[in-house]
């Protein structure tokens, strides 16, 4: 009797629990797999957000006093300014995206529409607010830029970034 | 004849044993196809490369502020370079070009392997990077 070895049923139900088992763990290194991807995933997204702002930033820091404008609904930022010689810049949200559109500073007036890049995706809110040497304002119109612009984001997860912009030819300097 | 009284003392008979073989088998013919094979890695990993080096690419015209034209060709053997689709218009030149303000349209390369494998890398549109997609179906 001690000498006995297993019958078929006892190796099937071993097996049986023994897939079972490997069933339950696979799930966990399923789910931990997923939980990354979603960790690679939002932090794709922020750091994408974040590489817009500063995009924007050093837009907004070669800012030419050239037609500064503020808009609220919908939220809109139009300035002359970036990479030498400067274009026409207009930041908005567009389909979920931060989105930006560079038009030619001298361009031809038949020119075909600049092309809009979404620069960071999953954006739902822009927030412009411009120092007007005294107090914040969400509406600004002027040839000249403001001192100081103070732009934040929205993602779809919730989260807020945001940035304040001092501008060297912003309002005020030369009053001086 | 004694063999009915010595079954139970000696262990498995040849029919147990071949029946548990069976199962394993059967278990194993289900599991197998499902398991990334030689080829499949291959246009995988070099998938993963190209999404890094496109990703690097962006990041570098973006912070040198000028345009950038990123070669695409094969390198690892068995793997070659299917497709180049920029804004859904194939590209027959091996190459992409990347702004210095972030791009207005998705780029798409689809790499193939030996035996049908594939691997798609999306570099979206704007300042994003760029990531491996499964190609799923045909």
């Amino acid at each position: 009797m001690s000498r006995r070895g297993f019958t078929l049923v006892e190796i099937v139900v071993a097996l049986g629990v023994t897939a079972l088992v490997m069933a339950a763990l696979a799930g966990t290194v399923t789910a931990s797999l997923h939980a990354r991807a979603a960790a690679t995933e939002t932090l794709d997204r922020t750091t994408t957000a974040r590489t817009a702002l500063l995009h924007l930033e050093r837009d907004l820091t070669a800012a030419l006093p050239e037609g500064f404008s503020v808009s609220a609904t919908p939220p809109t930022l139009r300035f002359t300014g970036g990479a030498e010689p400067g274009a026409r810049l207009t930041y908005f949200v567009q389909d979920g995206a931060l989105a930006r559109r560079a038009e030619p500073r001298f361009g031809a007036p038949d020119a075909p529409p600049a092309p809009v890049v979404p620069l960071a995706p999953g954006v739902t809110a822009l927030d412009v607010r411009i120092l007007d040497g005294a107090e914040w304002k969400s509406v600004w119109t002027d040839r000249e830029p403001p001192r100081a612009a103070r732009v934040a984001l929205t993602l779809d997860d919730g989260q807020a970034l945001e940035i304040v912009v001092p501008i060297p030819t912003g309002h005020g300097r030369r009053e001086r | 004849m004694r063999a009915s009284g010595n079954r139970r003392a000696g262990g498995f008979t040849l029919v147990e044993v071949l029946a548990v073989l069976a199962i394993v088998a059967l278990a194993a013919a289900i599991v197998l196809p499902h398991l990334p094979g030689g080829a499949e890695l291959r246009v995988d990993a070099a998938a993963g490369r190209l999404a890094e080096r496109l990703s690097e690419a962006r990041e570098r015209a973006i912070l040198g502020g000028r345009p950038l034209r990123v070669a695409i060709e094969a390198g690892t053997s068995g793997v070659h370079v299917e497709a180049i689709e920029v804004g859904g218009m194939v590209r027959r030149a091996g190459g992409v070009e990347l702004g210095a303000d972030g791009d207005a349209l998705p780029v798409r390369v689809t790499l193939a392997g030996d035996g049908g494998a594939r691997a798609v890398v999306l570099l979206p549109a704007g300042l994003g990077r760029a990531r491996v997609v499964r190609e799923d179906g045909a």
